[in-house]
């Protein structure tokens, strides 16, 4: 029943190394870019090449691969079964596809098949890779700085950069609050003989009504009081406001732009030379 | 200096049923001054706080602070930096995820630039012994700790007074010492604490004691004078702080000892 132990915000792994010092303007937007071009690498070759960029990143990183894939766990009995799945069930998309390798009915396995879907199957957990690299190297606070930054510069087109970040501010703020609040809840209940996980599936969502009523009642009554603690405090939007945090771009920074470009060169040049099948 | 001109308020003033809050509150609150405004649930002491720093404005009669008017819409966000207002409780004040953003988050607000900003959210931290916490989560912290968060916030905005409604009624005995160690602290800063409290003990510092009932004040004045009067206090289902209690029942079985004693210093003076 002690919810509030095991939560922990996004998986900020603290380190003093050169991705974690990275202005996070120049992690997400090279993200950005990498899996982007991740979409439009199609050998067997390319993936590697961009696979070992990956793992040279999450080294510099100071990150266990090990660790950084222990998030892939619980999915990869899906990405299986899905692997399998698509490759009974596809036949007719490679009806014109010449190298059966099984033919059993109306299930056609040809090499083209198990070729497109083990490469869909990589750039799932490249992509999984790459984007738990970014939220592991990267506080939640660097993160909610740098996406109100980048997204500042649509302010002039209307974007609410400053609001769209304070929203998500409090969103993180609040959850621990609120975890804290819910178990209080659970455990009053309990007291007064509420059954919190017996029976049927319907039973046990009939349980959750007296624990989520109480939630959502004290949340409410939350958010009243920190609007007006905000405005108490001056809040009126993004308008005027300054930061005490700013963000600065540094050599590394440049360096790293520098090596990211040229390693997106070398691949495009990588993947002419090498084409398709391998 | 806040000036308030026989204010009255009505909640839902517009509607056939207003609740009617403050009747005719006359007060003057100077510069550095530590008034303390008892009074017991709905007798209008919150409500008066508010219209402190133009979170309501008056139905009739008006409220200066530094000589603007809160009715008055282009004074709004200086009367609020300059009167800050620390709430009841501590978890529904704080807005960032970090301690050190959330001191930063009212100079940011009205618009200083970041250097100054980092310089005053290390003052405030410091003034506020909070310096070790910086980089912790607000739900990481104790009651007091938080408490002392949302003043330092306000410290940061370099606020002349600071409005606390009810500050300590969430806490443990710990935490209560420590906000009143931090009024302490603020007075020594040169800043006006209006503090608004049902723990009579809380008010014995005070330079005035304002006593509220049913949306009138209804006595005003140092501790010493409002206490040496505990049976009008008594009257309006109020207690007087303990010490002083004791000093009158001695007093009654003629014991020689003033009736209004304040703190335990005192009675010990005054029995050996």
């Amino acid at each position: 029943m002690e919810l509030s132990k095991d939560i922990t915000l996004g998986q900020y792994v603290p380190r003093d190394s050169v991705i974690h010092r990275l202005d996070p303007r120049t992690k997400i937007v090279l993200w950005m870019v990498l899996i982007t071009v991740l979409f439009f690498i199609h050998t067997y070759t390319g993936y590697l090449v961009f696979a070992l960029f990956i793992l040279w990143v999450t080294h510099l990183a100071e990150i266990p691969v090990l660790y950084a894939l222990r998030g892939l766990k619980p999915a990869i009995p899906f990405i299986i079964v899905l692997f399998i799945i698509q490759l009974l069930f596809s036949g007719s998309l490679f009806a014109d596809s010449p190298n059966v390798v099984f033919q059993w009915g109306f299930v056609r396995i040809t090499t083209d098949a198990i070729r497109t879907y083990s490469l869909i199957m990589i750039r799932v957990v490249l992509l999984f890779l790459s984007v738990t690299i970014l939220t592991l190297a990267t506080s939640l606070v660097g993160l909610t700085d740098g996406m109100e930054n980048l997204l500042s510069i649509g302010r002039r087109i209307g974007i609410p950069a400053n609001e769209l970040a304070m929203v998500m501010v409090i969103a993180l703020r609040f959850v621990p609050t609120l975890v804290d609040e819910l178990e209080k809840i659970m455990k009053a209940q309990m007291a007064r003989g509420a059954l919190i996980d017996e029976g049927n599936f319907i039973q046990r969502t009939k349980q959750k009504i007296p624990i989520l009523i109480p939630l959502l009642m004290s949340t409410f009554r939350r958010a009243e009081d920190l609007i007006v603690a905000m405005e108490a405090r001056c809040y009126r939007g993004g308008k005027g406001r300054t930061k005490r945090r700013q963000l600065r771009l540094t050599a590394l920074d440049y360096r790293a732009i520098g090596i990211t470009a040229g390693f997106l060169v070398f691949l495009m040049a990588f993947i002419r030379l090498v084409p398709p099948p391998w | 200096m806040i000036r308030v001109e026989k204010v009255s308020f009505a909640y839902n003033a517009d509607s056939d049923s207003p609740v009617q809050a403050l009747r005719e509150v006359d007060l003057e609150i100077e510069r550095g001054q530590f008034v303390v405004i008892v009074g017991h649930n709905g007798s209008g002491k919150s409500t008066l706080a508010k219209h402190f720093n133009a979170l309501l404005i008056p139905t009739e009669g008006n409220v200066f602070v530094e000589n603007m008017n809160t009715r008055d819409e282009k004074h709004i966000w200086d009367i609020r930096q300059k009167v800050g207002m620390v709430f009841q409780n501590p978890d529904n004040q704080l807005v960032a995820t970090v301690v050190e953003d959330d001191i930063a988050f009212g100079p940011e607000n009205v618009g200083v630039p970041p250097e100054e900003i980092q310089r005053r959210v290390d003052e405030a931290m410091r003034i506020m012994g909070i310096s070790h916490v910086r980089d912790k989560a607000p739900h990481m912290l104790s009651g007091g700790q938080k408490q002392r968060v949302a003043i330092a916030g306000i410290l940061a905005m370099q606020s002349n007074y600071i409005i606390m409604d009810e500050p300590t009624s969430l806490l443990d005995p710990v935490g209560r010492e420590e906000v009143m160690e931090s009024i302490r602290k603020l007075r020594r800063e040169g800043i006006s604490v209006i503090l608004i409290t049902h723990f009579m003990h809380e008010a014995i510092e005070a330079d005035m004691v304002v006593v509220m009932d049913e949306g009138r004040i209804v006595m005003k004045g140092t501790p010493r004078e409002v206490f040496g009067r505990a049976e009008e206090i008594r009257a309006l289902s109020l207690d007087v702080p303990l010490v002083t209690q004791m000093a009158m029942r001695l007093n009654d079985m003629g014991v020689d000892i003033p009736r209004n004693v304040l703190s335990v210093e005192e009675l010990i003076e005054h029995l050996c």
